[in-house]
């Protein structure tokens, strides 16, 4: 049932942006810079930040995709999870963000972590995500932050995007 | 769902496809600077051999070990079998060491699926007497899958030994499950007319007749040490009438060969086919690890009390 609706298409387009001029201002060489995306909403939110990027800087960002299922610790305790596509070609000395679409417990990330090291070994690793709703079970924080937003652990945060779902939106839902 | 790969038989489609959509994503791993994945992260697997393999068993192991799992292997010259143990002494012990899967090679048939009532592992076929081989049989059809993009009406020889092949027969319900139109050929005392109406399959005799306008031929081995000395008269013969060379595909230049492994070159097959632009044959090789990994983490990579069926 939709609690509250957070974000909608015009607010999701305003943070990208910002979130471009965080990275820009934060970053010199551009051609160490790797977007890795999430599957699955992460993968799409990374090459909307490289649009903007070529649209906008006029820079070219490479990006890859990356899915965690197999760095998962969690897999045995749910059922079978599809596998997607990896890649990643060599993280050896990139400059990395990882970009998701919802950070929670942290163990995704972890699993993102531990997966990007084996592609090579990573100059920085950075963390970009579009809402964090808190219940961190690991200390990992996010570099570049969307929206923070206080949730209980029975409400769910659904992120929709266009690219899948045919609509640009976060809600809550419990 | 299975709980076991024992025969391509109880596979369903969803299931098959599944395992191929993953397979994909394995071959991107093995291409991979570091060919390991922690999606098996403790998990123990024995590989157990009571015939002598070396790619079969090499292939699992590897597959294992990239999804991270540990890889013990049992060779029959190590096994207590030798020593007059019976079979379900063997695997009690062995399940007592809590192995997670069991990958089992007997030259018995059914013995695979006997051991699953003395196991809590997950039992997987490698090949037991001549009566199956799923996982080379799912390999095979990846790899034409992967050619061919389906299988629907295709059409696709099996060439040689039928009679002895644990190969053919998975190959078999599981070609058919894919929608291909398999057709069998090799001298009557290997491939008996009675399998064209027990198999619902095409049977020939003449290998040109039978050539003429497939998609695919695998080409079975010719297993020297049992067919040799009692099916056929001399391998020379065999050669010439059922052995695949570059004059015989003349007329259908673009068919794709595939062979499980190893060859006798010179009697199935000639060099320049088994070389050729045409043959599949590494492809399976590397396929094989992949379609292996894939089947571990079929089988292994769920919930521990959700329940399948055989």
């Amino acid at each position: 049932m939709l609690k509250a609706k957070i974000l909608n298409e015009q607010e999701i387009g305003k943070i990208l942006h910002r979130l471009v001029y965080e990275i820009y201002e934060n970053h010199k060489n551009f051609n160490e810079l790797l977007l890795v995306g999430l599957w699955t909403r992460g993968v799409y939110l990374s090459k909307r930040i490289a649009d903007i990027f070529l649209r906008e800087q006029g820079i070219e960002l490479e990006t890859s995709e990356l899915d965690v299922t197999p760095y998962r610790d969690d897999l045995y305790t749910k059922e079978k999870i599809p596998l997607k596509t990896t890649n990643l070609i060599s993280t050896q000395d990139r400059s990395i963000i990882i970009v998701d679409d919802v950070l929670y417990t942290g163990r995704t990330v972890r699993g993102a972590i531990e997966a990007i090291f084996d592609f090579g070994r990573p100059k920085k690793i950075e963390l970009l995500v579009l809402v964090d709703r808190g219940h961190r079970e690991l200390p990992i924080n996010a570099n570049y932050l969307g929206r923070y937003v206080p949730t209980s652990s029975r409400e769910d945060v659904n992120v929709r995007l266009k690219e899948i779902d045919n609509v640009d939106e976060v809600t809550i839902l419990v | 769902m299975i709980s076991h790969l024992l025969s391509t038989k109880y596979l369903d489609l969803d299931e098959i496809l599944e395992i191929f959509n993953n397979a994909k994503k394995f071959l991107e791993v093995l291409n991979r600077p570091t060919k390991k994945i922690p999606i098996l992260k403790g998990k123990l697997i024995l590989t157990v051999f009571f015939e002598p393999s070396t790619r079969t068993r090499t292939s699992f192991e590897i597959a294992g070990k990239t999804l991270g799992a540990d890889v013990v292997n049992l060779s029959v010259s190590q096994s207590s079998a030798k020593k007059g143990e019976t079979i379900k002494d063997t695997c009690l012990t062995l399940n007592a060491m809590k192995p997670d899967c069991i990958v089992l090679r007997h030259s018995v048939s059914k013995i695979p699926e006997y051991i699953t009532n003395f196991t809590s592992a997950k039992i997987i076929n490698a090949g037991d007497g001549s009566n199956e081989h799923p996982s080379q049989a799912l390999l095979d059809a990846f790899t034409l899958m992967q050619h061919f993009g389906d299988l629907e009406d295709r059409k696709i020889l099996i060439l040689g030994d039928v009679l002895n092949s644990r190969v053919a027969r998975s190959n078999i319900w599981l070609l058919k499950k894919l929608g291909a139109k398999v057709s069998l050929c090799g001298p009557s005392t290997l491939v008996r007319e009675e399998f064209e109406k027990e198999w619902d399959v095409d049977v020939y005799w003449d290998l040109d007749k039978a050539i003429s306008n497939v998609d695919a031929i695998i080409v079975l081995r010719i297993q020297l040490e049992r067919a040799a000395s009692a099916w056929i008269p001399s391998t020379r013969e065999y050669s010439i009438f059922y052995g695949l060379n570059r004059e015989r595909l003349i007329k259908n230049n673009n068919v794709i060969i595939m062979h499980p492994g190893p060859m006798n070159r010179g009697l199935e097959i000639s060099s320049d086919i088994a070389d050729g632009s045409n043959a599949l044959i590494r492809d399976q090789v590397t396929n094989g690890v992949a379609i292996r990994m894939s089947i571990f983490y079929h089988l292994l990579a769920r919930k521990a009390d959700s329940i399948g069926i055989i």
